[in-house]
């Protein structure tokens, strides 16, 4: 392992690789700071750009591009008061406060420096942990596996934002877009309407898309055109110094921690994150009275723990081919339009592309450091671009991805499809990421249910015999139902809390 | 029709993913038992969601309910200027094939960007054929990603 370790970071060091990470860096952090273009939609967008690439720059590129949205959401939150990624509405509470006390450098140096202790301590346990739970997933079983996927889709409503009805409804349509196409054992095609295009499932690069890119300019469009911030403040000095930053590094590590924890639980993303760091820096600050006022202990603690999520999301989609949320889900697709197949097995068949992709994502940390303390004032002015010109940039863009990825002309229209089922799905305050996690996991569930019903054929029991035959597989069950029963409970808050 | 004010987008989505899982459940009976068992399951999963939360949707229209139900958060959105947003996009996918990605591109980002208000005009041509400069020339050749043309171009 060790070998294959350091083979990633000769490899992840190459000057080309390098040049890659650098420009996914700063075209992650000008999607994150653009009010409206989250991390998702920024790497939904750029996947089709990965096409002609190897897959080892791809992914140099596509994680570097997660690293930089993630913190660039921070820009905007803290100069303009609009979070450019709903992970910065934590950061945007304090960071705006600093911004109207003529604070905004000292403000985004803190956003920056959390965001690459955060960054880089998640990477880390990635790099450590990745590997091992690796090893202990090849011992998973088809029955584990259907109820890993069933877990992971039912945690979605139990976690996620808005209405946990709502959450668990689309990760059932999801499952449904997932059901698609030609059966995996049998191969006869189902929902496909005689459509060729269809035979092989919904493609996820397409839907993803669609999906993210079309509703939300649709959503952007609703406003004029013009719609921009006439200045932004000036930014000043960014570096906080040595002594504040020595005071606040219990804020980081434990943030840090909150991250990469929230990042493993499915359904849970980088907003939850922000404000689980934020809220655990104000139990142990010095100064709790200040949240709120410009805290620079708020902003480290929702920053660090925004950008540990990162590392921590990746473990379950990259060991067992699980992602937690919709950018891990954006990230699958990239993955698997490069042939490769996220699970257990990927660690010890393609270890010359993933820890070359780990080992970006120190780069890609240390990378939007780098630019964010050189040249910020410049990015900065990325905020100032109308809407009006944004929209339309996105379209083309989703347009010219779902064309690019097969050549195929029908994929354009169902990249548009679900971009109009998102949109109305979002007016009705339905969250998109568990439509994306359904169609990913769907075919994966599907695949080993039917494994399961031929193995428990083999002994004469039925499937769900089968299932009591393992202790692991009984416990999964029973967190399934328990994280149901939860979020039906929480449905139940969720309405009176509307009601009050 | 007052009591459903602001909740229309909802109306409309339950009835469409209703739909969606009742037509779904009933092609599903015809697939091949092996192949159609997945499809079962999901399709009526999503139909007994929907109808849950449609009954449930119902019950909070009754008018000691609906008393305090807080408008939608949107708002209502101009119809029309959403209608002809999509439109534009569609004649964008329409003409793409036709008169290929690199001119119906640069056609595309100017319709759209006057429509939405974005002046003065040059201002909006520098941006369109700025921004396709910048996807073909950036994208295409830098990074080597490969962007089809079509019949014309």
């Amino acid at each position: 392992m060790l070998a294959d370790i350091l083979n990633g970071a000769y490899i992840a060091f190459q000057p080309a690789n390098l040049s890659y990470a650098f420009i996914g860096a700063v075209l992650g952090i000008l999607f994150g700071a653009l009010p409206g273009v989250s991390a998702t939609l920024g790497i939904a967008l750029l996947i089709p750009l990965t096409f002609g690439m190897d897959p080892v720059p791809a992914l140099i590129f596509l994680g570097s591009v997660y690293c930089g949205a993630i913190y660039g959401g921070s820009i905007s939150a803290i100069l303009l008061n609009v979070p450019g990624t709903p992970a910065a509405v934590a950061t945007m509470i304090d960071g705006y406060a600093m911004t109207k006390q003529g604070k905004s450098g000292l403000a985004l140096g803190l956003a920056t420096v959390a965001s690459l202790v955060g960054g880089v301590a998640s990477t880390v346990v990635l790099l450590v942990a990745a590997p091992t739970v690796a090893r202990y997933a090849l011992e998973i079983r088809s029955a584990e596996f259907f109820w890993i996927v069933l877990f992971a889709m039912s945690t979605v409503g139990a976690i996620g934002e808005g209405s946990p009805a709502k959450g668990l409804i689309a990760g059932v349509l999801g499952l449904a877009l997932g059901a698609v196409g030609a059966h995996q054992l049998t191969g006869s095609v189902r929902y496909t309407f005689g459509e060729l295009a269809l035979y092989e499932g919904l493609p996820v690069i397409s839907a993803l898309v669609g999906l993210f890119s079309i509703s939300q300019v649709l959503t952007l469009a609703e406003g004029k055109g013009m719609d921009v911030h006439v200045d932004i403040p000036d930014v000043g000095k960014l570096w906080p110094g040595k002594k504040l930053l020595w005071r606040l590094k219990g804020h980081m590590a434990r943030s840090s921690l909150i991250g990469v924890v929230v990042g493993l639980i499915p359904g849970a993303g980088a907003d939850i994150a922000a404000f689980i760091g934020r809220t655990e820096a104000k139990r142990f600050a010095k100064y709790p009275e200040k949240f709120g006022k410009g805290s620079e202990e708020a902003i480290v603690g929702a920053e660090a723990a925004n950008n540990a999520v990162v590392g921590g999301s990746l473990i379950p989609m990259l060991t067992l081919g699980i992602p937690g949320n919709s950018v891990t889900a954006a990230l699958l697709g990239g993955l698997l339009i490069h042939g490769l197949i996220p699970g257990p097995t990927l660690f010890t068949e393609a270890p010359d592309v993933l820890y070359p992709f780990i080992f970006s994502l120190f780069i890609a940390n240390l990378l939007f450091a780098v630019v964010a303390f050189g040249g910020l004032k410049w990015i900065a002015k990325i905020v100032l671009v109308p809407q009006g010109v944004i929209a339309p940039v996105v379209a083309s863009l989703a347009v010219i991805g779902a064309f690019s990825f097969r050549l195929i002309p029908f994929d354009m229209w169902i990249m548009f499809s679900m971009g109009l089922l998102g949109y109305l799905l979002r007016k009705a305050d339905y969250p998109l990421a568990p439509i994306i996690l359904g169609l990913i996991l769907g075919p994966l569930a599907e695949t080993n249910l039917d494994r399961v019903q031929t193995l428990a054929g083999a002994i004469d029991l039925s499937v769900m015999e089968y299932f009591f035959q393992r202790w692991i597989t009984i416990i999964l069950m029973v967190l399934t139902i328990a994280t149901l029963a939860i979020s039906f409970l929480r449905n139940i808050k969720f309405r009176k809390s509307i009601k009050d | 029709m007052e009591r459903l004010k602001g909740k229309i987008p909802d109306l409309v989505v339950s009835i469409l993913l209703l739909s969606i899982g009742v037509i779904g459940l009933v092609m599903a009976f015809d697939f091949p038992t092996k192949s159609g068992k997945w499809p079962i399951i999901v399709m009526s999963m999503l139909v007994f969601l929907m109808v849950l939360y449609l009954a449930s949707f119902l019950y909070g229209l009754r008018p000691e309910a609906s008393s305090s139900d807080k408008p939608s958060e949107h708002g209502e959105a101009n119809k029309m200027r959403i209608v002809f947003n999509i439109g534009i996009i569609t004649f964008f996918i329409i003409l793409a094939p036709y008169l290929g990605l690199f001119v119906t591109t640069a056609l595309y980002l100017f319709a759209h960007m006057l429509f939405l208000g974005v002046r003065p005009v040059w201002l909006v041509a520098v941006c369109s054929l700025g921004s396709t400069a910048v996807i073909y020339g950036f994208f295409g050749h830098l990074l080597g990603v490969y962007l089809p043309g079509a019949l014309l171009f």
